[in-house]
């Protein structure tokens, strides 16, 4: 009785997005629950039968997987520890000292997060492979070095460009509650005769600590996940992780769907407790430092120590982003790389050949293009549909919705691949773009709905209600009020979601056919049969478009809502 | 069921009945019944979180209640029973919030021609209306501001003019003052009440302020978790509370307990507890047992307060001043009579320090006698 009272109070227009978010819910569950079944069956899609635990023991007897596992959990060990240092150390620098050119610096230390690892990865073969690395040349000349000095493939390399690729992640994590940390807790210890250092050692530290752990357990859970750097300096050279192991059980002749389902669910389930524990860590961290009022800190006055602090800040920013793409250039001009720049080979023929002379790559960045604007603009209103729904409607089970749309936070990209590779494969969509658009938007629906919740829930309630007050039925208020209020923050996730989009690559490489080649993909394949020139043009095509598109919006990042990438 | 007295009310222009609201196990509307009649202004007041804003929500149709029924100018807007809820856009209410809620993308002649685009009206029309609302709102001239760069007070005159514009049938308005400093607020009082008499349209304000539940209202509605307290005008709530909460809510008033030792039909006298002998004798609406327990209620500014023992008055209290206070505008004495202090608001030109002993009286008149 009093349940359908409460039900009666829904309008129409509430339950109609009520259905588009139960069909969400639905895609985002299809796509992770056909892994885990298909863990318990055998391979093959005729006759299927069910196997029970059966998948996993002589999957994980094979020595090769057992290497993966080890792999994967040294990679991410490394990583994580990697970017903890730097993130942590960047984040205090600028969030509490008086470091010189602070503004510059807080730019460029992001700038990482928005482009991708993958071409990242490329972009250090060409700086530190051996023979043929440009930091290799240049120490062989400088300093009589070993022309392999530098070995970027393997374990060692992954761990270095996954740990500069993901210290922004810690970065964003930390400044935050640094800077919204309340003064007079530190002051208080000022008071009581403590230095600075001591205050920060003893104070500081252990208030950022909730913030530091989370950042360190997304990190953890994004390098077990990562895809494109271990398949780039890792795999071609033995050393393989689960999430390439997934993907090469796929390229044997007879693909094995049970194997790679099996690795899938065991990583699945790693990520998604990590990412469940993060959230937890989340929650309980509010409200320990966390005042609201918005004070800026005062700064630590370093003395000579700031411009040691802004040279570690260069030379992370010369790590991450001026050293890979200035290299990427350089080598995109050159006609041939033989690990030396030389001026007067400079050519424009290797963009001729990415941007019109290839056929596959051409359509690689068209459909790229296509997948990233329309998949975007379909993913923030899905987005925008699953956050009201969940935040400013009366329908039962809200909470059931925001739990499932978060779930594809913690599985791996290449795992929701596989799932959308056995949910589509037998029907008539497998071979469309709109595969990967449905894969691409149940991965990242939690990026969006929770880069909205922020400006939606800013929103006082009343300037709807008071034009529904003026007579505006629910559709008038929509793009009359609401979607007018929200522009600046439905734009910025529009960004975010076309950046992610544009250069995602382990789902799409799961769902490709002949004619659906994304950038990524096409990029993939150019490792093996393209020149260093002609690969190097076609990123910095990709790192051009993501850039560019970041220079139009030009907006103060916040840190929370993107960090969920 | 029978229709009980309020319901049939035939002069009524809004009338809620029975009103039942929960937000999960707690009751936040408790059987509200009550009336509005045309062109008057009613006032919900209460503390917070009793229930005001639910209430008015309901009537926006921003909530739909558990049961009972909304009717408006002889529609039924609300009734759970029947399945009805018309949309809040077809209850030509105007609305205005505490947070003032305007369009901060819109210019003020936008914000305030929206209502009017809304219902097709012609344009010569709209522009005509909105300088005429603006006019009397005290903000001509100002159509192309940008709301933002307006100060609060203008802000608010702004979703005034805003739920005033279509000549709406009820305007509701939550606390839409207590953003805005002491100054400004009163007045802006005055002037809801002047745009009240001058536009005549019907009204319901909420607030959790008793003065300007006085200024702005016809009538009363106290409130207390969810339960109607007392409906009346603002005089009879002020003068004739009808419980503890009433008096000490609306009124401020000193309440001290007691028990009638001799009462007639318009007047008790009742024995205080705090103290041997201390005798008060009260107005009484209907005549008390004598010997039933009861309070005295009065306000802190009927009670004369002089040094020397008035001759043969009655309702005399003696006591002694524990502590005094500069208002400004009165002296603000706290008074020991007996184990109880009382509250006097005396004028300025009173001069009695503190430990003095003085006498208080208190007109029969002014003392109200609450039953248990
Ligand atoms: N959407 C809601 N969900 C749950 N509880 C609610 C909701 N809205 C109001 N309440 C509860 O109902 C009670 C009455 O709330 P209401 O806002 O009507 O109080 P109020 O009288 O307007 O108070 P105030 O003077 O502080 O505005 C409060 O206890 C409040 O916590
Ligand atoms: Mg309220």
């Amino acid at each position: 009785m009093k349940h359908t009272r409460a039900l009666r109070a829904v309008r129409a227009e509430e339950w109609m997005m009520f259905g588009v978010a139960l069909g969400v819910c639905a895609l985002v569950l299809a796509l992770v629950f056909v892994v885990a079944w298909q863990s318990f069956l055998s391979n093959g899609w005729d006759h299927p039968s069910f196997r029970g635990f059966g998948n996993y023991v002589t999957t994980f007897r094979k020595p090769w997987v057992q290497a993966a596992i080890l792999h994967t959990v040294s990679v991410s060990i490394g990583t994580t520890a990697f970017a903890t240092v730097i993130g942590v150390s960047l984040a205090w620098i600028n969030a509490r000292t008086n470091v010189p050119c602070r503004s510059l610096l807080e730019v460029v230390t992001i700038v990482p997060f928005f482009l991708s690892p993958f071409v990242g990865a490329i972009a250090w073969m060409y700086l530190a492979a051996p023979r043929v690395g440009l930091l290799n040349e240049f120490a062989h000349a400088a300093f009589g070095l070993p022309l392999d000095v530098l070995n970027i493939y393997g374990p060692g390399g992954i761990v270095w460009v996954q740990g500069i690729f993901f210290t922004p992640f810690v970065y964003l994590m930390t400044i935050g509650t640094l800077r919204r940390m309340d003064p007079a807790l530190e002051e208080g210890s000022r008071a009581c005769g403590c230095g600075v250092w001591t205050t920060t050692w003893r104070i500081t530290l252990p208030l950022v600590m909730p913030a530091i752990l989370s950042g360190v357990i997304i990190v953890f859970a994004a390098s077990a996940a990562e895809f494109g750097v271990p398949l780039a300096l890792g795999s071609p050279y033995g050393f393989e992780t689960l999430s390439t192991e997934i993907f090469s059980v796929l390229q044997r002749t007879e693909p094995r769907y049970d194997m790679a389902s099996t690795m899938g669910a065991v990583l699945l389930a790693a990520t998604l407790i990590l990412v469940l524990f993060y959230q937890r860590v989340l929650r309980s961290r509010e409200f320990v430092t966390v005042s609201g009022k918005g004070f800026r800190a005062r700064a630590v006055d370093l003395k000579g120590w700031r411009y040691a602090a802004l040279a570690w800040n260069l030379v992370y920013a010369l790590v991450a982003v001026v050293l890979p793409l200035l290299i990427l250039m350089i080598v995109s001009l050159q006609k041939v790389w033989l690990g030396a720049i030389d001026t007067s080979d400079f050519t424009a023929s290797n963009y001729r050949f990415a941007l019109f002379a290839n056929p596959g790559t051409r359509s690689g960045i068209e459909h790229s293009l296509v997948l990233a604007i329309i998949g975007a603009f379909l993913a923030v209103a899905l987005s925008f549909i699953v956050t009201r729904i969940i935040y400013r409607s009366r329908v039962p089970g809200r909470y059931w919705i925001d739990t499932i749309t978060s779930i594809p936070l913690g599985v791996p990209a290449i795992v929701l691949g596989l799932g959308a590779l056995i949910v589509f494969i037998r029907t008539p969509l497998y071979g469309t773009l709109s595969v990967l658009l449905l894969a691409y938007i149940a991965r990242f629906i939690p990026v969006g709905q929770r880069s909205i919740a922020g400006s939606l829930l800013a929103l006082s309630p009343e300037l709807e209600e008071s034009s529904r007050a003026c007579g505006a039925g629910w559709a008038k208020t929509l793009t009359k009020v609401t979607l007018p209020l929200l522009k600046p923050g439905l734009a910025a996730s529009w960004m975010l979601l076309f950046i992610i989009f544009l250069r995602e690559l382990p789902m799409s490489i799961m769902l490709w056919t002949s004619g659906t080649e994304v950038m990524s993909v096409a990029l993939y394949q150019m490792l093996d049969l393209a020149t260093a020139g002609e690969i190097a043009a076609y990123a910095i095509i990709q790192a051009g478009i993501i850039l560019l598109v970041l220079l139009c919006f030009r907006w103060t990042i916040r840190g929370e809502a993107i960090l969920e990438a | 069921m029978t229709e009980p007295a309020a319901h049939r009310d035939a002069g009524a222009f809004l009338r809620v009945h029975g009103l039942v609201k929960h937000f999960g196990g707690m009751r936040a509307l408790d059987d509200l019944s009550f009336s509005v009649a045309r062109g008057e202004c009613l006032t919900l007041l209460g503390p917070s979180g009793c229930g005001k804003t639910t209430m008015l929500r309901c009537i926006a149709g921003f909530e739909f209640p558990d049961s009972g029924q909304i009717e408006i100018d002889g529609q039924c807007v609300c009734d759970p029973e029947r399945g009805v809820n018309v949309l809040p856009e077809r209850r030509q209410f105007g609305m205005v919030f505490q947070s003032y809620a305007v369009w901060p993308h819109m210019t003020v002649e936008q914000n305030v021609a929206y209502g009017l685009r809304n219902r097709g009206a012609a344009k010569a029309d709209i522009s005509a209306r909105v300088s005429e609302v603006l006019r009397m709102v005290g903000l001509a001239g100002r159509e192309s501001h940008n709301v933002t760069r307006l100060s609060g007070g203008q802000q608010q005159r702004v979703a005034l003019a805003r739920a005033l514009v279509y000549r709406p049938k009820v305007l509701l308005f939550d606390e839409p003052l207590s953003n805005l400093d002491a100054r400004l607020r009163e007045r802006m009082r005055q002037e809801l009440r002047r745009l009240h008499k001058e536009t005549a349209i019907t009204s319901i304000y909420v607030t959790h302020d008793q003065e300007e539940a006085m200024v702005v209202s016809d009538r009363i509605v106290v409130m207390n978790e969810g339960r109607i307290q007392q409906i009346g005008s603002p005089s009879e709530v002020y003068d004739r509370p009808v419980s503890r909460f009433v008096a000490d809510f609306v009124g401020n008033s000193n309440i001290l307990e007691g028990c009638v030792e001799r009462a007639d039909a318009k007047s008790a006298l009742v024995a205080l507890e705090g103290g041997e002998n201390l005798f008060l004798r009260c107005a009484v609406g209907e005549r008390p047992a004598p010997g039933a327990a009861v309070a005295v209620s009065f306000h802190p500014e009927e009670v004369h307060v002089a040094a020397s023992r008035p001759a043969n008055a009655e309702n005399i209290l003696a006591g002694i001043i524990v502590s005094r206070s500069d208002m400004g505008g009165f002296i603000d004495y706290r008074v020991r009579v007996g184990r109880e202090v009382i509250r006097v608001d005396a004028p300025r030109r009173t001069q009695h320090s503190e430990g003095q002993e003085v006498f208080l009286q208190i007109g029969a008149e002014s003392c109200q006698c609450l039953c248990r």
